[in-house]
């Protein structure tokens, strides 16, 4: 799983010139890479995280019914990777390393944002902001004045989506 | 005499709530800039982030509770104001 999240990171970071510059360097979304094969439903219901990997055996994109005389595409509709604790975790130390304005010596999962790291509350803000656009969902206000550790925010992440681990 | 010392501490506290609430507002907004292509829409929310930032880097070491009173009412207006713009300008 970690192989293809840094390739897909590695190509992000030498393709872009914003790096380093004062801001966010979005990270890419998890490229979708399951089919909505029956496959696909047996591996959310296993029980070990199993990452990403490919398992689409039935790899056509066109179905052909050769004794009806019609032929069809078979569209992949993408599902996102399957979140387990380590990867919010992963993701959420990443795009802090990414922030330039966090010294990724300092950076633990523990560390606190505004007392360990040195922001001050306008850089909070930006942090929660960043991580509502590496997970898709916005994070109210009330509950974004209390996240004060990576720790917490990967705690609130795996709440709102359902992550059990 | 320790209760009127927390009394302002609270109203402090509200309005630095208040100010954070409007920096979030004014970063949702930047989301909304679109330039013609994806390269263009980045800079342009890049350059949308440093002058927000830098705008309210200007006022933070204000101590004057009706100063900032009022810098949050000029900053309200505005954000209407810029989010009327953007909504035009998006077509």
């Amino acid at each position: 799983m970690s192989l293809m999240w840094s390739k897909l990171v590695l190509r992000r970071l030498s393709g872009a010139s914003l790096v380093g510059v004062r801001g966010f360097h979005q990270t890419p979304r998890v490229a979708s890479i399951f089919p909505a094969s029956h496959k696909w439903n047996l591996m959310v219901s296993s029980p070990r995280p199993c990452g990403i990997q490919s398992t689409c055996n039935n790899s056509s994109l066109f179905k052909l019914d050769t004794s009806a005389g019609k032929g069809q595409f078979i569209r992949f509709y993408s599902h996102e990777a399957p979140l387990t604790l380590e990867f919010i975790r992963d993701r959420v130390l990443l795009v802090l390393k990414l922030y330039d304005k966090v010294d990724p010596e300092k950076l633990t999962v523990d560390s606190h944002f505004l007392n360990d790291l040195g922001l001050d509350s306008l850089d909070h803000v930006e942090v929660i902001m960043a991580m509502e656009d590496e997970f898709g969902f916005e994070i109210p206000d009330r509950d974004a004045e209390r996240l004060m550790k990576p720790a917490d925010i990967v705690r609130y992440i795996g709440d709102k989506k359902d992550v059990y681990d | 005499m320790s209760k009127l010392k927390n009394a302002m501490s609270l109203k402090q506290f509200m309005i630095r709530q208040e100010v954070l609430q409007m920096y979030r507002s004014y970063l949702r907004l930047g989301r909304l800039i679109q330039g013609s292509d994806e390269e263009s829409s980045k800079k342009l929310q890049l350059e949308w982030n440093t002058w927000v930032r830098s705008e309210f880097d200007l006022r933070k070491n204000e101590k004057n509770e009706d100063v900032i009173r009022n810098m949050l009412v000029i900053g309200k207006r505005q954000l209407g104001e810029l989010n009327r713009s953007i909504r035009i300008s998006n077509g």
